[in-house]
């Protein structure tokens, strides 16, 4: 199997195995990978990935993480269809998802009755287009298989949130991480089935990677929030073209900044805030310098608001009556988007402190009540 | 995995400590986090409250006003506090306390669990250093192991803890904004002193330089860029003060010398120069940072030269109106007056042409709209104008325009011949020659007016073959700091205005519009005296465009959709505004 590793990442026995198991299974398996924080998920998803991709031409993958996502910016969950093989297992990339839609958090502690219903909406998605359909209508269809990544969080509301999504998705194939803390782990068995077994699902459950003497699992600690701040950087960084040189922050804040930017009437834009309620009088306080979703806000039935990125509102005009957005989102797609939704997400502040070009959001003279 | 920024094509910096250590926090400026103190601890806080919780969704509000503003809706709620009667759905007691007690709870959990290390310090010997009521912290023990407290001793305690906020952050903080403004006095007097002692600096620097001695000349230089830093810092929240501070010393500088007696006409070009020579390095250094500041300087200098020429022919009209058939023949300290403004405005131009970046950077438009105003402004007999406003015309790089500019010189030149020949009294005989003259040019106005609306018609035609799209690149950007708006020139950027309006309160503020101070007209005037060149109602308070980064938020904006483009700039205008600008069309002679 030469899915050529990245130099770093070692792969266990267990993993690959794991791995041909499922490669093996006649139909296009529906795999869904979960496990406590930091056991290593998404390295086996993506080396899951890459082996898929051997078998068959496209692989579409559902990301539900939205604190770390695999291939879009934070707070977003996507389903993606992948038909390139990763050669580097530790660097992530950027790409455009089939559909997206923005939860606004990175976490689905605030609303996690919305956040399932996204999960469900794009699992929806995936099986009227991706999957054969029981009644056989259209037999040109080509099946793909389905990887799940999930969130780490596995006890009290995540818990929950993922055993709904266990049983609505009823995967074939489910990945069950463990690391050497047993207190943290998911439990053992099929713990979302409620006793009965389930004779068609599979259940792989393996060890993280890294295993010291004692075999306690070496857990890499990652700074969450750092890799969110790096995240949204590289999908801004989208916005500058290509040809020109942009390797410090520094240098990506000046850009942004001197980037002419989309201007859109705000009476042709609805504005939504996602997980707070803001009063009528106060909305361009809390879109001034802000992250935004672009949405179109379609009035069909299923009501979604499908999303197509990111924009940073850099600046509202009241006179004009316009404001004034920076997004990579290119301009044919723009002309579709009618709604912005305002979550949780915040612009990098490394981004608003670079000399030269320091925002007003940037104070100097807090008090640190320290 | 690391988390390494050089994973997504960013190359690692070293990070850089500032001395000024910056955070991220959801007011625009300080004047909005001052409004909010002032509301939340008046009589009807709401406003204070709305605008919290739009601070809220950005997720960088300290807790401490997250709490204060808990508390304070909290106590809205409970009778006790509440003057007025209106009980729609009053809680019960019950509840309020429960309310009480989890914004107590909230409010040590919130600032004590960040200062104390868990180990070291209990809860009460942490709460003790940072000097919290200890009824709080036993309010808090209680409430979440023991009963709930009882709604007269969280009431109390509720006011407790306000007092002990106030103490603690609201006054703390506003101490400490800088140039808090109660009047901009402060602030004009710290720009006052940076630029007498950037003065100052320039002065040893230049002469250290000259007497070549290495150790005295380094100190200076450093000073002299922090001194800058600082200026341009402050330039994007204090700008009109900085240029009137500005012109304040080069006018001081000017009328001191005048006043040493140096009046001979021929020499006073070479006295400026030689008066604001110290003046001519500081604002170079400036304006090349900065390329605004003159601007917005040279438009001052105009703006002043108009306002003293309509003044004076106010004057001259009331002296005629009472005494007809006096001419009237300029005085000397008049002249002198306007002189000396126009011969400033010169210097400005001409620093204008020496900052390199200045002049390229600037927009045509920009410098049309300058050139155009100092032609207006001349009236095609003060040469100095009309000489500023070829130079002017030389830096736009246009020669058509420099042509046109230069006829206008010529025109001016046998203006200002026959401007001091007795012929310029003002006898009845020459009332009807000028009235004559008038008339005539009236017709070749109209008659150029109807050519160019037949020239303009065709392209007309062809704007609504583009389709109306949402989603618009900008037409031109200036860089600015996201958050702000862009300014004509430069890249500062000013502080946007977010108030949104609602149609009641837009008609009151037409009511109570700030009074346009219109010079009489229309009333004394008599139908036989058609004095030439008399501005009957000025429409120089235009200039006073709304600079965002001056208002009282306080005050808001209106955001009406007819707007005008006056001065290059996207104006909204009133009726009364309107009707002043119909009413003031002037016809050059």
């Amino acid at each position: 199997m030469d899915s050529s590793p990245s130099p770093d990442i070692h792969i266990p026995e267990q993993w690959s195995e794991a791995a041909e198991s499922i490669v093996y299974s006649s139909r296009p398996p529906i795999i869904l990978i979960c496990g406590a924080k930091n056991c290593g998920k998404t390295t086996f998803s993506r080396y899951l990935l890459n082996v898929l991709l051997h078998k068959y031409p496209k692989v579409a993958y559902l990301d539900t993480d939205v604190g770390q996502p695999e291939f879009t910016p934070p707070a977003f969950l996507s389903l993606t269809i992948v038909h390139k093989v990763t050669p580097d297992l530790t660097v992530p990339c950027m790409k455009t998802p089939e559909r997206c839609l923005f939860f606004g958090d990175v976490s689905s502690k605030r609303d996690p009755s919305t956040y399932l219903s996204y999960v469900f909406a794009l699992y929806d998605y995936y099986q009227k287009e991706y999957c054969i359909s029981e009644k056989g209508k259209n037999p040109f269809k080509i099946e793909l298989p389905l990887i799940v990544n999930t969130p780490g969080w596995v006890k009290g509301v995540g818990y929950d949130v993922l055993v709904d999504m266990l049983k609505y998705i009823s995967p074939t194939h489910v990945v069950k991480i463990s690391i050497s803390r047993e207190s943290k782990n998911l439990p053992s068995g099929e713990f979302w089935l409620d006793g009965e077994h389930d004779e068609t699902i599979n259940l792989i459950e393996i060890n993280s990677a890294h295993q010291d003497l004692l075999n306690r699992s070496m857990i890499v600690r990652k700074d969450a929030r750092l890799l969110r701040e790096f995240r949204i950087m590289a999908y801004f960084r989208q916005c500058i073209c290509r040809d020109s040189s942009i390797s410090t922050i520094k240098e990506l804040a000046h850009a942004l900044a001197s980037h002419c930017p989309y201007e859109v009437p705000i009476a042709s834009i609805k504005i939504q805030h996602l997980h707070c309620e803001v009063p009528s009088s106060e909305i361009f306080f809390t879109l001034n310098a802000s992250i935004v979703g672009l949405a179109v806000d379609s009035e069909g039935l299923e009501n979604l608001p499908w999303c197509l990125g990111l924009g940073i509102v850099r600046g509202i005009d009241m006179v004009k009556g316009v404001l004034y957005v920076i997004t990579p989102v290119p301009h044919s797609s723009l002309e579709k988007v009618n709604l912005l939704l305002h979550g949780y997400i915040q612009i990098p502040s490394c981004l608003l402190q670079v000399q030269g070009c320091i925002s007003p959001y940037m104070s100097a003279n807090t008090l640190t009540t320290n | 995995m690391e988390p390494s920024s050089s994973l997504l094509g960013f190359e690692e910096e070293a990070k850089v400590s500032s001395s000024s250590a910056r955070r991220l926090v959801p007011w625009l400026n300080w004047h909005e986090w001052l409004f909010v103190k002032h509301a939340l601890f008046s009589d009807s806080p709401h406003s204070a409250l709305k605008r919290i919780s739009a601070w809220r969704s950005r997720a960088s509000l300290p807790v401490l006003i997250e709490v204060t503003a808990s508390i304070i809706e909290i106590q809205l709620k409970d009778p006790c506090f509440r003057q007025d009667e209106s009980n729609d759905a009053s809680l019960s007691e019950e509840m309020l306390a429960m309310l009480y007690c989890m914004a107590i709870m909230r409010l040590v959990n919130g600032v004590i669990e960040k200062t104390r290390k868990k180990e070291v310090a209990s809860i009460a010997v942490a709460a003790d250093a940072i000097g919290i009521p200890r009824m709080l912290i036993d309010i808090r023990h209680e409430g979440s192991h023991r009963e709930l407290p009882s709604l007269k001793i969280v009431r109390s305690a509720s006011i407790k803890a306000l007092d002990w906020l106030k103490s603690y952050y609201w006054e703390p903080q506003s101490k400490a904004i800088p140039f808090q403004g109660e009047g901009l006095g402060e602030v004009k007097k710290e720009i006052k002193s940076k630029i007498r002692e950037l003065a100052i600096c320039l002065k040893v620097n230049g002469s250290a330089q000259s007497s070549s001695s290495l150790l005295k000349g380094k100190r200076p230089k450093k000073q002299i860029s922090k001194i800058l830093k600082y200026v341009l810092r402050l330039y994007s929240s204090f700008s009109s003060e900085i240029v009137s501070v500005l012109l304040e010393y080069l006018l001081k500088a000017l009328s001191s010398s005048e006043l040493e007696g140096n009046a001979d006409d021929a020499s006073n070009g070479l006295t400026t120069q030689n008066v604001l020579a110290d003046w001519k390095l500081i604002l170079l250094k400036l304006c090349n940072k900065e390329p605004e500041i003159l601007l917005n300087l040279l438009k001052e200098v105009l703006d002043m030269i108009e306002t003293r020429e309509n003044m004076k022919y106010a004057e001259v009209f009331f002296f005629l109106v009472d005494n007809p058939n006096i001419g009237i023949s300029h005085s000397r300290p008049e002249i002198q007056q306007r002189d000396y403004l126009s011969s400033l405005f010169a210097w400005l131009v001409g620093i204008l042409s020496k900052v390199p970046s200045a002049a390229a950077n600037m927009p045509k438009r920009v410098l049309h709209e300058l050139l155009r105003k100092c032609l207006l402004i001349s009236r095609l007999c003060n040469k100095q104008l009309v000489d500023s406003a070829l130079q002017l015309a030389e830096l736009m790089n246009d020669s058509y325009l420099k042509e046109k500019v230069r006829k206008f010189s010529l025109i001016s030149l046998s203006n200002l011949d026959s401007a001091d020949d007795q012929s310029s009294l003002l006898t009845s005989k020459n009332i009807l020659k000028f009235e004559e003259s008038i008339l005539e040019a009236t017709k070749k106005l109209e008659l150029v007016k109807q050519q160019i609306m037949k020239n303009k018609k065709p392209t007309a035609m062809d704007c609504d073959t583009k389709k109306s799209q949402t989603w618009t690149l900008a037409k031109s950007w200036n860089p600015c700091p996201i958050g702000m708006l862009p300014r004509t020139v430069g890249s500062s950027g000013y502080l946007p205005v977010l108030n949104v309006i609602d149609d009641e309160k837009q008609n009151q503020l037409l009511e109570s519009k700030e009074n346009w101070k219109l010079i009489p007209h229309g009333n004394k005037r008599d139908a036989t005296l058609d004095l030439p060149q008399l501005d009957n109602s000025t429409v120089k308070k235009m200039r006073k465009t709304k600079e965002f980064s001056e208002s009282n938020n306080e005050l808001p904006m209106q955001v009406v959709k007819g707007c005008l483009l006056v001065g290059g700039v996207l104006k909204k205008l009133t009726e009364e505004e309107l009707l002043a600008i119909e009413s003031s069309v002037r016809i050059l002679v």
